[in-house]
């Protein structure tokens, strides 16, 4: 462990951001690249800053951050972002790993799961709780009757085994004794899973535009 | 060769049904009559004003009537002289029925004479029966035909015994005057059923035109049953030639009838009977005028007729074209009918415009055949008028009914979308208290945690976390996307499995496949976790042991949900206070709760009773 991982908090409550501040800072392998209260102060400090990870709410007094998730997709593709919620089931997480978010933390976690969660998420693996699992299975095993080619259930087997143990709410070391590989294994898939997530519901963003007619027809 | 054949077939029908009815009213007219032997013929006969038989003048040319009115006259005045043919003993002059005033003399003495004379032209007709006084063969009688006021003739005059000539006479009275009564009555009463049918369904218009066709013949009968003559003479006697226009109106009917209509043919005929009408009415109105203007009056007569003949031939023509159309009993029938009609209809001209004794019979036949194929008409039209009702009926039933069934649909579908819109309502409910306890408890929650671990108050913060897990569980409970026990236990296997492992505990979870098709409602599933919560808790913190057993399956009348710790049993008064607290929520369900506390076994055993012991889906 060479470097110190550099986050990127954005939390609109000062009270919540100082406790998350805290945690994080208290590890040794996470260095606090900056943080913000609003959207407007977050592109504000962002531009130019190196970051490895961010960890965003979403209800903000200036907007959704689910914006400011994309344009960091773009601009930095290697950072992976954590989306801070109470609950975890939130539709708003879900909406944000389908704008390509790789997981959500617990505000109320202890410095610990916070430091590790952001390890992990760097390592390529994403928490999953069971109403995500939930959707997941759902959004993929439902194939609406588009004109895609490709839209045959794009989970493979193991992809959808390791959701379907979460949905039952199984920890990613329960599901990887059951399924005899290694925890990171768990991990890789359901990173898999989520980006696969982002692609799919970009395309079928972009279908249901055509559909309705906001596109041209030549596209 | 097949359609001469056929069309052969119907023309001898269409003559041999007339002759054949024909056949059948001579049979039945015969022996009415006063035997033909009775019979006399004038002798002489004398055109004379004079009040008593004249002296002289007399003419024996009996091969001719006596010529009518002259110029100058008011009515004719004809005697007639008959002499008795043989010895009987209750001689009596006999005839059945003239028109016109009679008077009858014997020896110089008047024996009868009308009381009140009738006005000439009259059409009704006169009956009389007078005894004689003197029966003794040879013995002279003279008849006196006056105030007519142009035809002069007796067509039939007996000398025959006074039982046979009363018998003969009230034969008579019942053919022509009681029985025609009767059919006008029967007419009438058609004419007035059918015309109120066609009042309450005025689009049917055949109905319209057989009141009419009925009417207006039963207004040409009553026309001969009238003595008291309302206005000009020859006027009212033209009358009864225009009545017979109810040819046309039954033209107008078969055609609507037999849905065969002919608007030209229809507006020619009506155009020639209006113009025949209106033309006879005005020569009538000047007929008495002058002796030429009355002979052209009844020249007209031939006109009128030969009409009317035509008209009848292109009723049944069209009888014909619906029997062509429809052959069917209706079509059929009154073909024939009418063929009856017509042949009957030239019969009585004949009758009528040829001396006595050439066509057989004793009184016009029209009268009666004319009336039976409008009655079967009536009949019918009435039957039909009475199954059209029925139909309505019965379809207004069915109508009714499918008003009823819809209604019913309706006020379920009504039921359905209210219903829909409580559940709408309740879903959108329910996702505003999330998106509070989102957005809004549980963030506080996680600022007031956030506070305490600045104070660093172990107790508030062990009292927010609580209130934070408690938050979650009913988070979990309202889930819109946790439909089953299932999703249940896993969102909160989640939530508990990492400060589980931390414990130490040895935690093994087992809930049933089959808790997948069960479905609670928020308050239930808040119950149920709650229960589960509290005994899972208890274990952690007062039983002392390492091995949790978390368990939910599905039994044959429901759900059994059991914790199961390995520790040392738990204190009294905490086995107490969490007794209370889950007797509580598992009343709330109506589920049974059981704790067994030993050394080295404490269990919370619930039983879920489920409706109908079948999982709701």
């Amino acid at each position: 462990m060479a470097k110190a991982t550099r986050v990127f908090v954005l939390e609109d409550d000062a009270r919540t951001r100082d406790s998350l501040l805290r945690k994080l800072a208290a590890s040794a392998s996470i260095e606090i690249a900056g943080a913000a209260g609003s959207l407007a102060d977050a592109r504000a400090a962002l531009s130019g800053l190196g970051v490895d990870a961010f960890l965003f709410d979403l209800q903000l007094p200036d907007g959704n951050a689910i914006d400011l998730i994309r344009e960091q997709r773009a601009e930095r593709p290697k950072a992976p972002t954590l989306v801070i919620s109470v609950f975890g089931d939130e539709e708003r997480v879900i909406a944000a790993i389908e704008a390509g978010a790789q997981g959500y933390l617990l505000k109320d976690d202890s410095g610990e799961d916070l430091a590790d969660a952001v390890h992990r998420a760097i390592a390529g693996e994403s928490p999953i709780s069971p109403a995500i699992a939930r959707h997941l299975i759902r959004r993929f095993q439902a194939t609406p009757n588009t004109t895609e080619p490709a839209s045959e259930n794009p989970l493979s087997e193991r992809e959808l085994e390791v959701l379907q143990l979460a949905a039952k709410g199984l920890t990613y070391q329960e599901t990887a004794q059951i399924l005899g590989v290694s925890i990171n294994t768990i991990g890789t898939y359901t990173r898999r899973v989520y980006q696969k997530l982002a692609v799919t519901s970009r395309a079928q963003a972009i279908f249901e535009a055509r559909q309705m007619g906001w596109m041209g027809n030549d596209s | 060769m097949k359609r001469v054949l056929m069309y052969g077939a119907y023309g001898v029908l269409y003559v041999a049904m007339p002759l054949i009815v024909l056949a059948i009213l001579y049979v039945v007219d015969q022996p009415y009559n006063v035997p033909s032997a009775y019979r006399v013929l004038p002798t002489e006969w004398v055109r004379s004003f004079s009040e008593a038989p004249p002296t002289n003048g007399w003419s024996d040319d009996t091969s001719r009537w006596p010529p009518g009115r002259q110029d100058g006259e008011p009515f004719t005045s004809v005697w007639y002289r008959y002499t008795v043919p043989e010895r009987l003993d209750t001689p009596t002059l006999y005839i059945p029925y003239g028109f016109g005033n009679f008077e009858v003399w014997q020896g110089g003495t008047r024996l009868y004479q009308l009381a009140t004379p009738k006005p000439p032209l009259a059409y009704s007709r006169t009956s009389i029966a007078v005894p004689l006084r003197d029966g003794d063969v040879g013995s002279r009688i003279e008849v006196r035909l006056t105030r007519q006021a142009s035809y002069s003739g007796i067509r039939y005059v007996f000398v025959a015994p006074s039982d046979l000539a009363a018998r003969d006479a009230s034969d008579q009275a019942l053919f022509e005057t009681q029985l025609p009564i009767a059919v006008l009555v029967l007419m009438l009463g058609f004419a007035a059923a059918v015309g109120a049918m066609f009042a309450l369904r005025p689009k049917e218009r055949h109905y319209g035109w057989y009141a009419l066709t009925i009417g207006l013949w039963a207004a040409h009968s009553i026309h001969g049953l009238i003595e008291a003559i309302p206005f000009a003479h020859f006027v009212w006697f033209a009358l009864r030639y225009v009545l017979l226009n109810w040819l046309l109106a039954e033209l107008f009917f078969v055609n609507r009838y037999f849905g065969i209509r002919a608007p030209r043919l229809e507006g020619f005929c009506a155009a020639v009977s209006v113009l025949v009408s209106l033309g006879l009415i005005a020569v009538a109105s000047v007929a008495a005028s002058s002796l030429e203007n009355e002979a052209r009056f009844f020249a007209s007569f031939t006109v009128v007729n030969l009409w009317f003949l035509l008209l009848a031939f292109i009723v049944t023509s069209r009888y014909f074209v619906a029997v062509r159309k429809h052959w069917d009993f209706d079509s059929v029938s009154l073909w024939l009918a009418s063929a009856v009609v017509i042949g009957i209809g030239i019969r009585d001209l004949v009758y009528e415009a040829m001396p006595p004794g050439t066509v057989p019979g004793s009184v016009f036949y029209l009268q009666y055949a004319a009336v039976v194929p409008l009655i079967l008409f009536g009949i019918q039209l009435i039957r039909r008028f009475a199954r059209d009702a029925r139909t309505a009926e019965l379809r207004n039933e069915a109508l009714n009914q499918i008003v009823e069934e819809r209604t019913t649909a309706l006020e379920k579908t009504y039921q359905q979308l209210s219903e829909e819109a409580q559940k709408r309502a309740l879903a959108e409910e329910r996702s505003r208290l999330m998106r509070d306890m989102h957005d809004g408890l549980g963030g506080q929650l996680v600022h007031a945690l956030a506070l305490s671990e600045q104070v660093d108050d172990a107790d508030l913060k062990r009292a927010l976390r609580l209130a934070l897990d408690d938050l979650r569980l009913i988070v979990d409970s309202l889930s819109p996307t946790a439909n089953s026990l299932q999703d249940l236990m896993a969102s909160y296997r989640h939530r508990v499995s990492r400060l589980l492992q931390r414990t130490g505990f040895n935690v093994s979870w087992d809930i049933a496949d089959e808790t997948d098709s069960v479905t609670l409602k928020p308050n239930e599933a808040l119950s149920v976790l709650r229960i589960v919560q509290e005994a899972v808790t208890n274990a952690v913190r007062h039983s002392g042991g390492d091995t949790l057993q978390i368990a939910v399956a599905r039994v044959a009348d429901g759900l059994q949900l059991t914790i199961r710790d390995n520790g040392a049993g738990m204190p009294e008064s905490v086995v107490e206070r969490g007794l209370r607290n889950m007797r509580v929520r598992a009343a709330e369900l109506g589920a049974g709760l059981n704790i067994s506390s030993t050394s080295g076994d404490t269990a919370v055993t619930m039983h879920l009773p489920l409706a109908g012991g079948a999982p709701a889906t």
